[in-house]
């Protein structure tokens, strides 16, 4: 053998890695028997694009020995280094034999470890070993000095080389000059369109087959149909091949339903047929609003019709329903009715009463800065009712001067007078921090922190009956707010709730002497919808627990 | 929960050896020489106490009616207690079983449904609704490794967050667990031996794939507890590396959601969803356990149970629908209530199934006598003229017995009756609906057992209003209804389906007749004269049948009202009801919900009522109680709480410590001036609790000293308990953290 391979035996591999042949050619260039091979070899390009598939089919074609390392699968560097050594292993004894076993025995906790133990592996062998890291980049616990490390090793072993397999390696990856690189790019259009075509799903169960259709029509309209998808919906999406074939085999089976339930074709005449222009015109709505919503990533896609079964199922009920629409007009409306799995939120709520409005109180409180909390939801004043109150303080009033609302004099008791919530630090790290961040904070209408007096404030005053006289509601909270906090729907802030702990009420958590001291603090961590969502199960029991939301939170300017 | 458990399984200890030795921080350990001659002293272990001291458990149920109550029949009580709950338990059980195994059997088909081993697709994966109130769910993992896993040879391994902390951690607990499972522990050792060498990491996945396939394990299903506990960054970790997996080792992932979908959703990269081919189990709409597990109750109360009164049954309702009570937690409440019972009622000695040879106590007869329940009936008997029986069951202990059992029987049948009527109320308002929103049974239940007032309610009143109005073909829907429901004396349903049929046979063509109460008969009738419009309602013009049909509808009407009103009571209005309901609020509703703040504030501002001393109690006989007013002698840290609720949101250390002195130095003076003996009494009750003012007691004042280091003292213990914050915003100030009455 040469540097070229066998005409044969590239022209298999072609078949086994299509639209690869320039990179197979370079593959077996570089791993030719004639000249040494590159010591350290990056191969990159994004998921997909047959990386380490064709690496391997090269090294098999060339018969040299290699391992395969799945970084995804290790945890953890030493993991990395175990899994190498043990491929190593594989590789040289197919067999478990006896010095296999030996050679499991030695150490491999580090790079240097690792390096002993190969050079007593390979002592005095001829063939040389490739060791494929597939994902390398992506492998967890990786040091910044580990793959240079690795790539160094291959100098000092004999009859070593590593192929790293990664997406995108910037420029002097491994610290080593003069390693080669191979690019995989991802596949152009002509060559995604007939790799889908070439691996069709099935296209019509034979039962569903008329004695006119047969496969030769529809393998061709499926090349067209895969060309359309491409066109519209993946092209400019994504370039992941897999998404690519995914889109058209959920898609296809819906495509070509009018077709094989032998629906009328449109058009006068006796002998009007379905082609593929048809067709597409007739099912158009698939390449659009349906189409993008099987692009989506859902865990429970809305449409789950996409086998020929399903929708078989589907057309005889829609039969059986007998609501005078012929299946071609109830299959004609743009979203047949999907099968949305349902949701226990639409016959139960998911929160009790109290804890909804205790949720509705915490979006309130991440989402309202404290200074106007007097404001919002003092119930000695009209203005939390005003819109008008509500609209003049509009967002870019508020953060302008960071340091004067800082030191305002917190209000009394009747609200949370808690002031602004400065957090921790010193006071000039505060004043660096605070426009900019709270300023950012409302804008990106993320959650802030809120202490729990706050909530309970906030929930006194937006209880849409009140929360009777003196009545203690606060130990009631703090328990509910356990069980909010279970379920994630409330969240501790990262910030201040390191110094929290036990002690006091369980209101407050006051760590150490000194001022600096902070209190367990909590924000919301869901959003509005939800929230609304929710209190809209019990607008019919109590009057006015839907719109709180609205009621009470700041206005755009 | 086990049978044997009686809840009051708590260790024994042995006596404390190290007693003497408890408050040195630091001392020097001699082992006794005593026991067993210097062996090993015996472990704390469960297992001991179960066989050796059930003795000790007797004494646990204490001898009521001031210590005068037989010991033996405080015993009886807890053997009584103990049967009731087994009993009650194993209902549950029983009741919970069918529900969750038809869950579980759909979850089990999806998993066998699971393709094998691919290396193409998305893992499998059942998205598990649960409902905020999880905790059956567990208990659903259990009962299918007890059912299916050794048929079906999958491994079913549940990992909940505080197993996963890490990747590495919740992978090894993974692998430990699946091997565990099939080949206990030792084989998960001996497994893990063998492979020591080749993959030395106990977290390797190879080691499960090749446990997997010499095992040859057709599933491996992993089950995600309370998913929204888990770190999201490590749940995409997690999912990641099996998906990885996937091919050689077939995975098939189970969440628990607590939550929503959407949720959940939100907070999962789209890279880790489209990983995952997912399908929806909703077991959270199922029929409410809570309700079925009261309904249980209910059942047991003809047997030896008690029946819970409507003040009960409305905390427990209230339980289980505003708080995020699950099944355990409600259970447990319904064990308390029980317990409570069986624990501090005398008279519940009655309700031991042979109770028949309980001698004529003296105590327990008096206590018969005392209730009220008692005096209700003698009044009840005085005012039939019965006063031959009064005066027996006053005076022969042997007759008020023999009364008394009687009256007990004769409740729990009423409390059967009455369930019985409440269930066939329900079937008939399943058949009638008489408002468009189903009614909750729970809610039905408890509100009947409010008695009288419940025929009044509007839920019994639109029913019965319903029912006159009901067409032909519904009526016999619901007398079908309550025929199978079972005959019940006062009613009988067959008679009344006979003389239906008479008027129209049941497969008849013709339109169902209608009542004359049926709002469709009226017809209205539109007349313009002299341009106004008059409406005029006619009555219906009925047909014969009709006439029939609309006698028929008043009689069944009548019955059922006069079931009803017989059968449904309330149970407080029986005779001897504290023997067999259970009817206090207050212990149920103050242990499953404390109020640690509320307690604290109100120990604060009113010391009097925790301390009982006379010097917190201020002159309470003069000024209306005392309530609310600040006094030179209540305790310093009460007095400095009230004034810190008077300021505002900060307060300037030195204006707080003036108020504070002019308050304690003035009582001093008052004191001294007024009436020293009365001071000195006073001192004395403060006298215990702090150790300054003993010396204030001595010199006979508190000077600016004594009171400054009260100051002190209390302001140190309100930031002990959160109330109060040093501020740095100024100088010389406090800030507030805690208002009160929030």
């Amino acid at each position: 053998m040469g540097i070229a391979l066998p005409s044969e035996l590239l022209s298999s591999l072609e078949v086994n890695c299509p639209c690869r042949s320039a990179q197979l050619r370079q593959l077996t260039a570089l791993y030719s028997d004639l000249y040494p091979s590159p010591r350290n070899l990056v191969v990159y390009g994004i998921q997909g694009t047959g990386r380490l598939h064709t690496v391997c089919a090269v090294l098999s074609a060339r018969k040299i020995n290699h391992a395969v390392v799945r970084s995804r699968e290790c945890l953890s560097l030493r993991h990395l280094l175990c899994k190498i050594h043990t491929a190593c292993i594989n590789a040289l004894y197919q067999g478990g034999d006896k010095s296999a076993k030996e050679a499991y025995e030695r150490r491999t906790e580090s790079v240097n470890a690792l390096c002993v133990s190969l050079q007593r592996l390979l002592q005095g062998r001829d063939d040389k070993l490739v060791v494929v890291l597939e994902g390398i980049d992506k492998q967890r616990g990786l040091g910044a000095n580990t793959l240079p490390a690795l790539a160094r090793l291959t100098e000092i072993v004999p009859k070593l080389c590593f192929i790293f397999v990664v997406t995108t390696p910037r420029p002097l990856y491994l610290q080593k000059a003069g390693i080669p690189y191979l690019h995989f790019p991802p596949y152009s259009r002509a060559a995604a369109i007939s790799l889908v075509v070439q691996s069709p799903p099935p296209l019509a169960p034979q039962a569903y087959l008329n004695a006119n259709q047969d496969q030769a029509t529809l393998h061709k309209w499926y090349s067209l149909f895969a060309t359309t998808v491409y066109e519209s919906l993946v092209a400019p999406t994504s370039l992941a091949q897999s998404h690519f074939e995914q889109t058209c085999s959920t898609l296809w089976p819906r495509f070509i339903w009018p077709y094989l339930s032998g629906e009328r074709p449109p058009g006068k005449g006796k002998n009007a047929q379905w082609d593929f222009p048809k067709l597409l015109v007739r099912q158009r709505s698939l390449f659009q609003a349906a189409g993008e919503e099987t692009l989506a990533a859902r865990l429970l896609p809305k449409v789950n019709v996409t086998t020929f079964d399903a929708l078989q199922r589907e057309q005889e009920e829609s039969k059986d329903n007998a609501l005078h629409i012929t299946s071609s007009t109830a299959l004609l409306r743009p979203n047949p009715p999907p099968t949305i799995q349902s949701q226990p939120s639409n016959n139960a709520p998911l929160l009790p009463l109290f804890a909804t409005i205790l949720i509705t109180a915490a979006y309130l409180a991440s989402h309202t800065p404290p200074k106007l909390d007097i404001l919002l939801f003092s119930r000695l004043s009209s203005s939390s009712r005003s819109a008008r109150v509500k609209k003049s303080y509009h967002r870019r009033k508020l953060f302008q001067s960071p340091s004067k609302h800082q030191s305002g004099v917190e209000g009394p008791g009747t609200t949370a007078g808690e002031g602004a919530s400065g957090g921790g630090g010193t006071p000039k790290k505060r004043a660096r921090l605070g426009a900019g961040r709270a300023g950012l904070e409302m804008n990106l209408n993320l959650a802030r922190p809120f202490t729990l007096e706050r909530l309970v404030a906030v929930f006194r005053a937006i209880h849409p009956h009140g929360v009777p006289g003196k009545r203690s509601v606060a130990d009631r909270v703090g328990r509910e707010l356990a069980e909010l906090e279970r379920l994630r729907l409330i969240v501790p802030a990262a910030e201040g709730g390191a110094a929290g702990g036990g002690g006091g009420l369980g209101t407050r958590a006051l760590v150490g002497d000194e001022a600096g001291a902070e209190e367990k603090r909590w924000r919301v961590n869901v959003p509005r919808a939800f929230v609304e969502e929710l209190a809209g199960h019990y607008e019919s029991q109590v009057q006015g627990v839907a719109g709180l939301v609205r009621e009470f939170e700041l206005l755009e300017a | 929960m086990s049978t044997t458990d009686d809840g009051f399984g708590g260790d024994v200890y042995p006596e404390d050896i190290h007693e003497e030795t408890a408050h040195q921080s630091c001392y020097l350990y001699l082992p006794s020489t005593a026991d067993e001659g210097g062996q090993r002293p015996s472990k704390r272990r469960k297992t001991a106490h179960i066989t050796t001291d059930s003795e000790v458990h007797a004494e646990i149920f204490p001898a009521l009616l001031s210590g005068q109550e037989n010991v033996q029949h405080a015993k009886r009580r807890r053997i009584t207690f103990q049967k009731c709950w087994a009993e009650q338990t194993s209902r549950v059980a029983h009741l919970l079983e069918p529900a969750d195994n038809a869950f579980l059997d759909e979850v089990v088909r999806f998993v066998k449904e699971a393709p094998t081993l691919t290396d193409q697709g998305r893992l499998r994966t059942g998205l598990i609704l649960c409902g905020p109130k999880a905790g059956s769910q567990t208990s659903l993992l259990e009962r299918w490794k007890s059912t299916h896993s050794q048929s079906s040879s999958a491994i079913v391994v549940s990992l909940n967050p505080t197993q996963a902390a890490n990747l590495i951690t919740a992978l090894k607990n993974f692998i430990r667990a699946a091997i565990t499972q099939v080949d206990g522990l030792d084989g998960y050792q001996t497994f893990l031996n063998g492979r020591k060498r080749r993959i030395p990491m106990n977290y390797d996945l190879e080691l499960l794939q090749e446990f997997v396939a010499s095992k040859s394990v057709q599933r491996c299903v992993l089950y995600l507890t309370d998913i929204e506990a888990f770190d999201m960054l490590l749940l995409t970790d997690l999912i990641s590396v099996l998906s990885a997996w996937k091919d050689r080792i077939p995975f098939v992932l189970l969440l628990g959601l607590s939550t929503t979908v959407d949720l959940f959703e939100a907070r999962l990269p789209r890279s880790t969803i489209r990983l995952l081919d997912c399908r929806l189990f909703d077991a959270s709409d199922r029929a409410d356990p809570c309700a079925e597990i009261y309904q249980s109750l209910d059942a047991m109360s003809d047997v030896s149970g008690i029946s819970l009164g409507p003040d009960v049954s409305s905390i427990l309702f209230e339980m289980s629908r505003e708080q995020d009570a699950g099944v355990a937690s409600f259970d447990r409440a319904i064990k308390h209530t029980i317990m409570s019972h069986f624990f501090a009622n005398a008279l519940s000695i009655l309700l031991d199934p042979d109770a028949e040879d309980l001698n004529a106590h003296p105590e327990l007869c008096e206590a018969i006598r005392c209730t009220d329940s008692f005096r209700a009936h003698a009044e009840e008997m005085l005012d039939k003229g019965d006063l031959k029986t009064v005066r027996g069951l006053l005076n022969d202990d042997g007759l008020l017995l023999g009364a008394a059992r009687e009256a007990v029987r004769n409740g729990r049948e009423t409390m059967s009756r009455h369930h019985a009527t409440v269930e066939l109320f329900e079937a008939v308002s399943k058949v009638v609906k008489p408002s468009e929103t189903p009614q909750d049974s729970f809610f039905i239940q408890v509100q009947a057992l409010s008695g009288s007032s419940f025929l009044d309610s509007p839920l019994y009143t639109e029913l019965i209003s319903k029912i006159t109005t009901l067409p032909s073909d519904h009526m016999r829907k619901m007398l079908d209804a309550i025929q199978q429901q079972g005959s019940s004396p006062g009613l009988d349903a067959t008679s009344l389906l006979e003389r239906l049929d008479h008027i129209i046979p049941a497969d008849s063509t013709k339109a169902a007749l209608r009542t004359a109460y049926d709002p469709r008969h009226t017809t209205t009738s539109t007349t313009v004269t002299n341009n106004k419009v008059s409406l005029s309602k006619h009555g219906p013009k009925l047909s014969a049948k009709e006439t029939e049909y609309t006698r028929l509808v008043d009689k069944i009407t009548n019955t059922l009202t006069s079931y009803f009103e017989t059968n449904v009571v309330n149970p407080v209005t029986l005779f001897m009801h504290e023997a067999f309901v259970y009817d206090l609020k207050s212990p149920l509703a103050t242990v499953f919900t404390p109020r640690p703040r509320y307690a604290t504030e109100r120990a604060l501002s009113m010391p009097y009522d925790y301390l009982g001393c006379e010097c917190c109690e201020g002159d309470a006989s003069t000024k209306g109680g005392g309530r609310g007013q600040i006094l030179a002698t209540q305790p310093p840290t009460s007095i400095l709480w009230q004034l810190w609720c008077e300021a505002g949101g900060i307060v300037n250390a030195r204006d707080l410590w003036e108020a504070f002195r002019a308050i304690v130095i003035d009582r001093k003076e008052k004191e001294d001036g007024v009436e020293e003996q009365e001071g000195q009494e006073r001192e004395g009750g403060i006298h215990g609790k702090d150790g300054e003012t003993e010396v204030a007691e001595e010199t006979g004042v508190v000077d600016e000293r004594m009171a400054l280091a009260l100051f002190y003292r209390g302001l140190a213990e309100l930031r002990m308990l959160g109330f109060v914050k040093p501020t740095k915003r100024k100088a010389d100030c406090l800030a507030k953290t805690a208002w009160r009455g929030l």
